[in-house]
């Protein structure tokens, strides 16, 4: 009896670890309307925003947040559920394990480490970096340089 | 006592240092283990879970904005707004082919002002592209197959396999599971060092070494993928390799130092579909091209 309950409390955290809640791993995105790139935004998303898992359109989610339901590229998310094959068996530091993205941030390289580094090295010049990531497509624009150049992108089927 | 064991080893190899714990503090209860085999397998699990760890996606946003600044030192960025913007909007049209359209800080897409051929993808999804390589594309297609490529290449992590393992393990196991605010001044000196040979190990891959063969093989296979998905011309891709072989005849200076066998690429590209057919491209298209191409 002791052995089942021992057996119990050693897989029991990792059997909880299955849950339908996923987190946005991104700095900001949208949540569609459609899964598409290109169709209507319901609303902003932020990093770390919990998001209510509903159904698997080929690589989109269809998600509740909050009231909002609509769809987001499955990239854009990170679950807190442990892919233990890779977790065992991935030694790369590149590896794409499957890890909590959202309780990753603030850990290692972090922006203090970035602002000591470019401390040192003044040569460093982040102002361009920042410049360079400051500029953003819009995306009624790109919507109409991609339906104008008789281009298309994927979309997941509903 | 031996399935014991085993049983306390399964949550430490999944890497989870907690439900280790968990598990210990019961087999001490049960007298099945002593109190000091239970700290020596708390530590273990500890610095499993710590080695376990692959870079986290906002790590990886840091090291490519290190390695961005890193090769804005080398080279200087070329400020024309409408290059910039056809570039960005080709990048970010690709993008939506790819297997990883979204990453933590976003795809940018940056004009380098050099007439050195060549392309940089940044981990975490800063590209940076050469006039040199500008003027070497013939249409927007090729355009998208040079972007595509890189796109490829952040899509794949490549960048972060240039890290050094060994360095990797010393930032894990040594800090990286701290906060920031607990980091003493000599640990943040001591992270500040790996972050500085961990910007270094990327970026002397990316601009003096250069990919594996395999790397630029599965880059261009996913190009490829990228560019018919988005409706672009798979075949434009080859012709853009065709030229770049012929260009490497005559130059050894930037891509052509780092990217080595092209011919190969190109019978590889071939064998993924980039030699099929498609409808020439529409007017708009050609003359965007045109128009914008003047300006590099």
């Amino acid at each position: 009896m002791k052995r089942i309950m021992l057996l119990v409390l050693v897989l029991m955290p990792a059997l909880c670890l299955a849950g339908e809640m996923v987190k946005v791993k991104v700095q900001k995105t949208s949540l569609f309307d459609q899964p598409n790139f290109l169709s209507k935004t319901v609303a902003t998303l932020q990093f770390g925003d919990q998001l209510e898992m509903e159904e698997v359109v080929k690589d989109w989610a269809k998600v509740r947040f909050g009231r909002q339901r609509g769809y987001i590229h499955q990239s854009a998310l990170t679950s807190t559920k442990v892919d233990m094959k890779t977790m065992l068996f991935s030694s790369s530091s590149s590896s794409g394990a499957s890890q909590d993205e959202v309780a990753l941030a603030g850990k290692g390289f972090t922006p203090e480490v970035e602002k000591n580094y470019g401390k040192a090295h003044p040569e460093m010049n982040y102002a361009l970096v920042d410049e360079i990531e400051r500029y953003t497509v819009d995306p009624n624009s790109l919507r109409s340089f991609i339906q104008r150049g008789g281009l298309k992108v994927s979309e997941g089927q509903k | 006592m031996k399935k014991i064991i085993l049983l306390l080893l399964v949550p430490m190899f999944v890497g989870c240092a907690a439900a280790t714990q968990v598990a210990t503090s019961v087999a001490v209860s049960a007298g099945y283990i002593t109190e000091g085999q239970k700290q020596a397998l708390d530590k273990t699990a500890v610095k499993v879970e710590k080695a376990a760890r692959p870079v986290s996606e906002t790590e990886e946003y840091y090291i490519g904005r290190g390695v961005a600044a890193t090769i804005l030192t080398k080279y200087s960025l070329y400020r024309n707004q409408t290059v910039t913007a056809y570039v960005n909007y080709v990048g970010n049209t690709v993008v939506m082919g790819s297997p990883r359209p979204y990453v933590y800080g976003g795809y940018h897409f940056a004009v380098l002002d050099t007439d050195e051929v060549n392309a940089f993808a940044c981990p975490g999804g800063t590209i940076f592209v050469t006039k040199g390589m500008l003027k070497m594309v013939s249409n927007e297609d090729q355009l998208a197959a040079v972007l595509s490529h890189e796109v490829g290449h952040v899509a794949e992590k490549h960048g972060l396999q240039a890290i050094s393992s060994a360095r990797w393990t010393e930032v894990v196991t040594t800090l990286a599971l701290e906060t920031a605010k607990a980091y003493t001044a000599a640990e943040m000196a001591s992270l500040v060092d790996l972050f500085q040979g961990t910007v270094d190990d990327v970026f002397k891959t990316l601009v003096v070494n250069g990919y594996g063969r395999e790397q630029e093989l599965q880059a261009d296979t996913l190009a490829i993928g990228c560019m018919k998905t988005c409706g672009y011309d798979g075949r434009q891709f080859v012709s853009l390799l065709d030229r770049l072989e012929q260009t490497s005849k005559q130059t050894s200076q930037g891509i052509f130092s780092t990217h080595p066998g092209i011919a190969e690429r190109i019978q590889a590209a071939k064998g993924h579909g980039a030699a099929a057919a498609r409808p020439p491209a529409p007017e708009e298209r050609v003359t965007r091209f045109k128009k914008t191409a003047v300006s590099w």
